[in-house]
């Protein structure tokens, strides 16, 4: 069991309703995912950098 | 009767005022019941450590299985009463066992529930609990399998649901613990117990939920009252008992077979704290464009409405405004026409 921290670079063009799968593509690369949340989002300029964390069996 | 279906979440571990404590939100979640006719919400809002109730209107369902709810993936059916079955882990020490064992037994013979059996796992479960996420909640088990084996092992007696209890290490921080306890920090356990129940929901798709075992700690005097439920008594499985008795059976859909009491597309909204908008299961809800309420319940995070492109936030105040709103949908009452200045309508008509 391991947990991981992702920092996602959010696309322009991402709707909220698209978000979620846009996220579980990325984080499931690293095997199977117990618990996962966003637990911060920044702002720069026109960029979201979207952090989160996951628990994950490997 | 009218109901609005709707799904409450108040993220374990990250320090909620209302929701962060020991069972603290369990009268919001009552006063959303009665607005909404009709809510789902976990055992974080539920368990009280020794307290918790019962409320025909609401859905017990562990925080993995809600995702899942929230996803479309499961539906809920109402049963008159669960059969549960106890993992105590192996590093219970006897003592510890015999008093959460009498809780069962106190169970059956106060409150009726059916507490068929238990079965102790073969290997410690190895709870690690971690902070390398500063001010929030984390942790995970070192021996996940021990577990599942346990739970498989009651599921083939004909357990229906699952209450685990774990022992937790005695090697914690304390000045964190009675931080706490002083109503000022977060629930540092939290973040595991919810990994522990999630193996569970993920592998045996049953209810379930967690009891932390904890050695007894010193009489405090200045407790706050929301960390109260957890200091009345020996263990904190009572309210887990109590929640797991009533909670719904989890269908996997589609499913011809069996006829659901709850389908995730009667889901209308979501209540959640204003800054905890980034779980799986207020995510999925924006996929399925329901209504986001978001209560302003001061915690740790702050992945805010700002974060997101999404039409259908509601900002409120507190869990009173809204239970209000609620209200408004499941009467058809347009939340718009009671607030002030009230707009005229526009004009949307495209040019030729």
């Amino acid at each position: 069991m391991q947990s991981i921290y992702y920092e996602l670079s959010l696309p322009e063009y991402i709707h909220a309703k698209d978000l979620r799968k846009f996220i579980l593509s990325e984080i499931l690369k690293k095997g199977e995912i117990i618990r996962w949340s966003i637990y911060d989002v920044v702002i720069a300029g026109n960029k979201k950098i979207l952090k989160i964390n996951a628990l994950v069996l490997n | 009767m009218k109901t609005t279906p709707t799904i409450l979440v108040i993220p374990t571990g990250i320090g909620c005022e209302i929701g962060g404590f020991a069972g603290d939100a369990l009268p919001a979640a009552k006063l959303l019941a009665s607005a909404s006719g009709c809510l789902v919400t976990h055992p974080n809002v539920m368990n009280g450590g020794m307290l918790s109730e019962k409320d025909e209107r609401i859905f017990y369902v562990e925080g993995y299985s809600l995702d899942r709810f929230a996803r479309a993936e499961i539906g809920l059916k109402k049963v008159n009463q669960q059969k549960i079955g106890i993992i105590f882990d192996k590093n219970i020490e006897n003592q510890i066992l015999l008093r959460h064992l009498q809780v069962a037994d106190a169970c059956i013979a106060t409150l009726g529930i059916d507490i068929a059996s238990y079965v102790i796992t073969d290997e410690p479960v190895g709870i690690v609990i971690s902070d390398e996420l500063s001010g929030l909640s984390g942790g995970y088990v070192r021996n996940p399998e021990t577990l599942i084996n346990a739970g498989k092992n009651l599921i083939n007696q004909g357990i229906t649901a699952i209450a685990i209890v774990t022992r937790f290490p005695d090697e914690i921080d304390f000045e964190n613990v009675n931080v706490y306890r002083e109503g000022k920090g977060i629930d540092f356990i939290s973040g595991v117990e919810a990994v522990i129940s999630h193996l569970i929901s993920k592998y045996l798709k049953v209810p379930c939920a967690h009891a932390p075992a904890l050695a007894p700690i010193d009489l405090k005097v200045n407790l706050d009252p929301r960390a109260a439920a957890e200091e009345i008594g020996y263990t904190f499985l009572p309210s887990v008992l109590i929640g797991l008795s009533a909670a719904p059976d989890l269908i996997d859909l589609p499913d011809m077979k069996n006829k659901m009491t709850l389908c995730p597309h009667e889901i209308e909204s979501i209540v959640v704290p204003s800054g905890a908008l980034g779980g799986e299961a207020v995510l999925a809800c924006m996929e399925r464009d329901l209504n986001v309420i978001a209560v302003k319940n001061v915690g740790v995070l702050n992945v805010s409405d700002k974060s997101f492109d999404y039409k259908k936030i509601f900002q409120v105040d507190n869990y009173l405004e809204a239970a209000g709103l609620l209200i408004s949908f499941k009467e058809g009452i347009n939340y718009k026409s009671i607030k002030r200045p009230l707009k005229s309508i526009s004009n949307c008509t495209k040019p030729y």
